[in-house]
């Protein structure tokens, strides 16, 4: 007997739990509509609509935000092109006007501060040695008697480690040779920053802020657009000019013109003379990740 | 509907107890409000609260993550030797171990959780509604088996106490076939967390072939050792029977893997001292530390002395079969393996990073507090689990008895 | 009148080779700019020229630069 009575009140409450079932279903879909930002999947898999619509809303956004018209590109890699990048370390006087070019044009966060470019300062006796290498040196002026110096960014590397150890596949290898990031994606697990040994990747461990005015509103989705606090970010061999056919900032404000720049698969390029001709190595050969920066002494 | 009613028959086991049981969860939750508090401050300005820097960008999350895989992993390493010396109360024991597994597992993923930037984009690295990196990944990997490990400990515990409480025998071909997948898993779910540092080229000083069997035998010191204190608590406290005999062949065999733990420290001691290359360094600030900065040294001596200290005493009989002594030892060995875990094995990994510079890290106030929250709120579902664990299993809680409970009130209100 | 006319007349066509020759030198100037920029910097100057131009453009600034600031400890 009591267990009837059981059976009809479990009943009962199943029936009432699936009147309400639709609604619920219901309200749960419109929210994610609302959110849909937040569903917007990895920006490898999106269509060409869908990646339309996602840069127009972030057009909208960043010029609402910065009072600027801002253009976020998505631009694919061109055809037949590989970029490489070659620095002249007998040139190089360690000035650190490319850190800063960089910083502008990419709209790297002030403060928090983040440096795409790290320029070492190292000993003539000792050679390339990271561990007698100094990243804060600040004399009154360079170059500084026996040093000379090595400027590092990503050197986006034809066998990246950082891309295997992403858990999310939110950064890859585009075809021209540029590893780039979906800051849209990234989740800040911070695996790749882990595997660089270049220590060319970083972090927004806080709300980035850049001065309005200060601000460049040209910009590639994957490239140099505002990102958000909890992403990585890095070089793209400034993906948001390289494409439009120009160099990237750092190679064009070196005073002393010691950063070359071209596509690897042009044979008459600058950057194919000075690996034909010139004697050209890459920072910790004996890892294979087989980078794209090549260091060459020019004089 | 019998699942459900098992569950909210749980509850009302959970939520009555003695005074100390009230003062334990009072004092849990306490902590994990003011634990929560400081993690609030992290949601709201970003990791920029904790010392975390681009030149160490793990920290003490990760170090605690890494801890707590190896006390899940080894839980569940006591069966193989309850089922090979034929210990009576192997059931038990494989419950005990799996909700400890399952604390474990929980507080991992927490830790994993308010490390990454983005906590809310925890779904694009899942497969199907985002971009899973397998195989490629190692944190894909570490993903997948800890979720497996995490669902074979959930289904074994539970299915073993739902048939305790419905009085009914466990189907041996369930259970049997799920704890035998439940140890290889546990030597999976360690060996990948290892092979995550192990895949950095970058990053010399974990890039030995050794890391992954060093985590193993770290993890066969820490997660036994807290078993045999809690044995003990039960063997007082409930009609858990296990013998001494037992008990001390645990510790036996924790001398084993801390005999080879040494052996493997000592091997790479060797390896980086006598070979000299620039990849000393990072020992050498692991046991010294910088001119600038000792902090690190204490830890790692503080370490390397309580490992020693534990394997003498586990070592010699006359300690071993002290309770007084033993329980001092495995005390020690849980902090001489947290301590290495945790910080010895994180930080000398980004000091100096990849470009030679350092930066000197230590936990800032907000990661203290968030690994409060996460540690109190995992002791909190600890003593959930084990509550209800030790009401079915020993106190003759079955579905029968709030029910009986409730007719002799009746039957006494009528009187 | 017309005798005027065949004054300027005269006067314009003396002064027609020179602006003649001056036009083309103008252009084949122009022309020989645009078609040297095309070439690559590298090849068209030699080493021991490269080396002039470096210490040209150090000696115009003193040989020295002062350097932008270094980046902050904790970054």
């Amino acid at each position: 007997m009591a267990d009837m009575q059981e059976n009809n009140k479990t009943k009962q409450s199943r029936r009432n739990f699936l009147k309400k079932a639709p609604v619920l279903a219901l309200g749960t879909i419109a929210m994610a509509g609302c959110n849909s930002e937040y569903f917007q999947q990895n920006f490898k898999i999106l269509s060409k609509e869908e990646k339309d619509k996602i840069v127009k809303n972030l057009e909208k956004k960043y010029s609402e935000k910065y009072g600027k018209k801002f253009s976020v590109s998505d631009k694919p890699a061109m055809d037949n092109t590989l970029f490489a990048y070659a620095l002249d370390i007998s040139r190089c006087v360690g000035c650190r006007r490319c850190v800063y070019a960089c910083v502008e044009e990419n709209n790297q966060s002030r403060d928090p501060q983040i440096h795409w470019i790290q320029v070492l300062q190292m000993n003539k006796e000792k050679g390339i040695d990271f561990h007698d290498a100094d990243v804060h040196y600040n004399p009154d002026q360079v170059p500084v008697e026996g040093h000379f110096y090595l400027p590092t960014q990503c050197q986006q590397c034809e066998n990246p480690p950082c891309i295997k150890v992403c858990p999310a596949k939110a950064t890859w290898k585009e075809p021209d040779g540029i590893v780039v990031v979906d800051y849209n994606w990234c989740i800040g697990c911070r695996y790749c920053m882990a595997a660089c040994p270049y220590g060319a990747r970083h972090f927004n461990w806080g709300e980035p802020s850049i001065p309005n005015e200060e601000v460049n509103p040209v910009t590639h989705y994957l490239g140099n657009r505002p990102r958000p606090k909890g992403v990585v970010e890095k070089c793209t061999f400034c993906v948001q000019r390289t494409r439009e056919g120009k160099y990237p900032a750092c190679v064009e404000i070196c005073p002393v013109g010691a950063r070359k720049f071209g596509n690897l698969l042009d044979p008459n390029s600058e950057i194919r003379y000075i690996m034909e001709n010139k004697r050209v190595l890459v920072l910790k050969e004996e890892l294979n990740t087989q980078p794209k920066f090549y260091y060459f002494f020019g004089v | 509907m019998k699942f459900l009613r098992f569950l909210r028959d749980c509850l009302s086991i959970i939520s009555t107890g003695s005074r100390v049981y009230y003062a334990c969860l009072f004092f849990l939750t306490v902590l994990m409000i003011w634990g929560g508090f400081g993690y609030y401050g992290q949601l709201k300005d970003g990791l920029i609260v904790t010392h975390m820097r681009d030149s160490v960008s793990w920290g003490y999350y990760i170090g605690n993550f890494t801890f707590l895989v190896g006390v899940a992993a080894a839980a569940v390493m006591l069966v193989i030797p309850a089922y090979i010396y034929e210990w009576k109360p192997i059931k038990e024991i494989v419950i005990f171990g799996e909700i400890l597994a399952i604390c474990a597992v929980i507080m991992c993923l927490s830790f994993i959780l308010v490390d990454i930037g983005s906590p809310e984009r925890f779904w694009h690295m899942l497969p199907f509604v985002g971009t899973m990196n397998f195989p490629s990944s190692i944190l894909s990997w570490d993903f997948f088996v800890l979720s497996t490990y995490f669902l074979i400990n959930v289904i074994v515990v539970s299915y073993l106490l739902y048939t305790h409480f419905y009085k009914k025998e466990y189907k041996k071909s369930i259970v049997l076939p799920l704890v035998l997948i439940s140890i290889p898993a546990a030597i999976g779910i360690h060996t990948v967390t290892a092979f995550l540092y192990n895949a950095l080229p970058a990053r010399p000083y974990w890039n030995s072939a050794l890391l992954a069997p060093r985590f193993l035998t770290t993890a066969f010191c820490s997660g036994p050792a807290i078993l045999i204190l809690l044995f003990q608590v039960l063997r007082k406290t409930t009609r858990f029977e296990i013998k001494d005999e037992a008990l001390f062949k645990i510790a036996e065999l924790m001398v084993y893997t801390m005999f080879i733990y040494l052996f493997f420290t000592l091997a790479e001691l060797f390896k980086e001292f006598y070979s000299d290359t620039q990849h000393l360094i990072y020992w050498k600030y692991l046991l010294f530390g910088s001119p600038q900065n000792r902090e690190i040294a204490l830890y790692s001596w503080a370490s390397i002395l309580m490992g020693f200290v534990a394997f003498l005493i586990f070592l010699i009989p006359s300690t071993r079969k002290n309770f007084f002594t033993l329980n001092i030892g495995a005390v020690l060995i849980y902090f001489s393996v947290y301590f290495e875990k945790g910080i010895t094995l994180i930080i000398p990994g980004f000091t100096p990073d990849t470009l030679g510079q350092l930066y000197f890290y230590a936990p800032s106030v907000t990661e203290v507090r968030t690994a409060v929250m996460i540690f109190s709120g995992g002791a909190l579902l600890f003593t959930f689990l084990t509550k209800i664990a030790i009401a079915i299993l020993f106190e003759d809680f079955y579905f029968d008895t709030i029910r009986k409970k409730k007719a002799q009130q009746k039957r006494n209100a009528q009187l | 009148m017309a005798k005027k006319n065949d004054e300027s007349r005269r006067n314009f066509l003396k002064k027609l080779p020179f602006s003649i020759g001056s036009t083309v030198a103008l252009a084949g100037l122009v022309f020989h700019e645009i078609n040297s920029h095309n070439k690559p910097r590298v090849k068209s100057i030699s080493k021991k020229e490269a080396n002039e131009l470096v210490k040209t453009m150090n000696s115009n600034i003193d040989g020295k630069l002062s350097p932008k600031p270094a980046p902050n400890k904790n970054a």
